[in-house]
């Protein structure tokens, strides 16, 4: 009986960072309050001095962003009315007019007096940062340090007599034994983009799964290029491109896949994006066998303005029949929370105008000088 | 060469190539880091510039801090596998360096031509433009730079490598370069003009990249080259200036101490250049090759720009005479010189 192959990432077990797991906050959507285990005094102050202002900015950044957020569309192939549910918990929270508005007035205020406790404010940032006072889940102290060279471990579904094999930068190739459900990635102890390919053959329907692992190492002095044009399987969706090296794929952006069969592109296909939060879209590859896909931004129980490291799993597959053999491939990935939940353009527009505003003060302020000596 | 066609001329069209391959020429090179032609260049091409063809070798150096060395010694592992990434990035940076010296600086550099030509803009406005800031602020500002290559090109992402520090500090240069903000701009791209509410630190990283992008745009209207005055690459050109090929060679004469003119046409503001009657080689720490200097310089022979033993470029009194009569020609055509014409001529007309 036919079961489909299956490839997913597991988190290393041996890492039990807070940045790796999905926090209680963003299942509960509740902010919890920094630490405050420190004892030096000038740390206490940039304390409190910078979560002021961390506090108010975010705040003025949340009503900001309400406004837009309020207007926006939202256009989801599927479970549309569900999505809308998971979002109306924050949105509903933030338009209480107490803290939020509270917050932005206080920034309001702050903004003004800005670029005088700027240069303190990063100072004092340091010392603080260095005591450990920072956002607890970004602190040294609550985040074990990641061993980047570590093996990673995938899981893979239904893998009877499939064969893995593991593609590096140059081209070079290496057999994966599959146990325990998965396989394990050994570190190869070349930086760069390295291919997981996983094939099953069922006579007439062969099944291939891709994944793209970065591995740490020396440098390959290769670009990934080379490794997503090769032909490593009779059919394939290859990333065109894969994000850049230490970049990752976010929800919200647009990427673009060729589909391949024995190396050629195939037009008009139908491609289907899935993601492990449940969005599901479709797109037909163009006469360059090219399709563009938007990564759904279907993290729920988002806080807008609190960083959210959250990683889920797309899976672009689709299925091509040629003669009596019936080809199906898929492409697995992992996807993050788009940054743009917490980094405000308006606002950095804003502090821009305010250091040109400042730079024209001193400006006038030289030229002054410059007249009178 | 004559009056229409000098050497701020040729080195302005040298930079705006410069500018756009550096911004935009990763079309040709490719995408990704590998495809870079360096990745340690002498000069701000920003790697956060998805289309550029090159990346500046402040990067590599903070990462290599953040992730090699400061892991290394956080560890305890062989402290030569920890600074060999970094000794090799060094190499590729001298490679080139010795090429061109500091006129990567003043020639190549994207964020050097962007200031210059925010420099133009505000000289065409009629925005009095400084020839020379005072002295005693030009020597208090030049301590800047090294604190910027030491402490956040080197010392903070070290830190941050052996964990005394969190992630965000891993590249804290990159965060409040300018350059990062303009080159991205210039590709369309507005992600790096954010604030970052994530934590404090982003917070303050990007509060302070912000201010500091905008601070530049309006200090460069009115003076000469304002970043560059503080940038940790002029620091890092400074301890190796000794060793490229190109340099800045005076042969003092007497009337050097009367004249001044090379110090005033300085965009750097590096009085020295007049004042010291000693060196033969005023490549100063400053200094960026611009060769304004040597322009400006009204006897002959007495500056010269040289390519080992080859005198590429040097003064002499009739390129001075031309030059200053074609630079007082130029710095007449502005915005409110027009108004002033355009108003007299309104008025005569009236009586």
């Amino acid at each position: 009986m036919y079961r489909k192959l299956l490839l997913t990432r597991q988190p290393n077990m041996s890492c039990s960072a807070a940045v790796c797991q999905p926090t209680a906050r963003h299942q509960n959507a509740a902010v919890a309050p920094p630490t405050a285990s420190f004892d030096n005094a000038v740390c206490r102050l940039a304390h409190g001095g910078l979560s002021f202002l961390y506090q108010s900015v975010r705040g003025f950044k949340h009503a900001l962003d309400q406004s837009v957020a309020r207007r926006q569309e939202w256009h989801m192939d599927v479970p549309f009315t569900d999505r809308r549910m998971e979002w109306s918990a924050p949105l509903a929270r933030a338009t209480t007019p107490s803290k939020g508005m509270l917050e932005a007035l206080n920034t309001t205020y702050l903004v003004a007096g800005l670029i005088g406790v700027l240069i303190p404010a990063c100072l004092l940032s340091l010392s603080a940062v260095a005591a450990g006072v920072d956002n607890p889940e970004n602190s040294p102290a609550a985040e074990p340090s990641h061993d980047r060279h570590e093996a990673k471990k995938i899981a893979l579904e239904n893998s009877e007599g499939a064969s893995v094999t593991l593609w590096k930068p140059d081209l070079s190739t290496q057999p994966l034994t599959i146990g325990h459900g998965g396989v394990t990635i050994p570190n190869t102890g070349i930086d760069n983009y390295h291919a997981v390919v996983a094939e099953k053959d069922w006579g007439d329907h062969k099944e291939v799964v891709i994944r793209y692992e970065y591995l740490f190492g020396r440098p390959s002095k290769q670009s990934p290029s080379k490794l997503a044009g090769a032909e490593k399987a009779d059919f394939e969706i290859a990333p065109d491109p894969i994000p850049r090296e230490h970049y990752r794929y976010h929800s919200q952006q647009t990427w673009g896949f060729l589909l391949r069969l024995h190396g050629r592109p195939l037009p008009d296909l139908e491609v289907t994006l899935q993601t492990t939060q449940g969005s599901q879209r479709r797109a037909i590859t163009d006469q360059n066998g090219r399709v563009e896909f938007q990564i759904p931004d279907d993290f729920p129980n988002l806080v807008e303005g609190e960083r959210d490291q959250r990683q889920a799993q797309f899976t672009l597959s689709s299925e091509h029949r040629q003669g009596d053999v019936t080809y199906t491939t898929q492409l697995n990935a992992d996807y993050r929370v788009n940054p743009t939940h917490w980094q405000s353009t308006r606002l950095g527009l804003l502090v821009v105008g305010i250091g040109f505003l400042a730079g024209g003060f001193l400006g006038r302020v030289n030229r002054a000088g410059g007249r009178q000596a | 060469m004559t009056v229409r066609f000098n050497l701020s001329l040729l080195r302005k069209l040298i930079q705006f190539s410069a500018f756009l391959f550096f911004v935009y020429g990763g079309i040709v090179t490719g995408y990704y880091l590998e495809d870079k032609v360096s990745r340690a260049l002498p000069a701000l091409s920003c790697a956060y510039d998805f289309q550029g063809s090159d990346l500046c070798t402040l990067v590599p150096f903070q990462h290599q801090m953040d992730h090699r060395l400061g892991e290394v010694i956080a560890k305890g592992g062989n402290l030569m596998m920890g600074i060999m990434p970094t000794l090799i990035t060094l190499g590729t940076f001298l490679l080139l360096f010795v090429v061109l010296n500091k006129a990567f600086c003043g020639w190549i550099c994207p964020l050097g031509t962007f200031q210059e030509f925010m420099q133009l803009i505000g000289q065409k406005l009629g925005l009095q433009r400084h020839e020379s800031l005072p002295k005693a602020l030009v020597l208090r500002l030049r301590p800047v730079k090294w604190f910027m290559l030491l402490v956040l090109v080197f010392g903070l992402p070290l830190l941050t490598g052996m964990g005394m520090l969190n992630h965000d500090l891993g590249d804290p240069f990159c965060r409040i370069c300018p350059s990062r903000i303009l080159t991205t701009l210039a590709t369309g791209e507005t992600t790096q003009l954010t604030v970052d509410t994530a934590n404090t630190t982003t917070l303050v990283m990007s509060l302070l990249g912000d201010f500091l992008f905008g601070l530049i745009i309006a200090l460069a209207l009115t003076v000469r080259q304002p970043f560059c005055r503080v940038c940790p690459m002029l620091a890092l050109h400074a301890v190796f200036r000794k060793l490229g090929l190109l340099r800045l060679i005076k042969s003092a004469s007497p009337r050097c101490e009367r004249c001044g003119l090379c110090a005033k046409a300085c965009p750097m503001d590096i009085h020295e250049i007049h004042t010291d009657m000693q060196s033969r080689n005023v490549t100063f720490e400053d200094c960026t090759l611009c060769g304004r200097c040597v322009e400006f310089c009204p006897d002959k022979d007495v500056l010269q720009l040289k390519y080992t033993v080859i005198p590429l470029f040097t003064s002499s009194p009739q390129y001075f005479k031309q030059r200053k009569k074609s630079q007082t020609q130029w710095e007449k055509k502005n915005l409110i010189n027009g108004f002033k014409q355009l108003k007299s001529k309104t008025e005569a007309k009236a009586q």
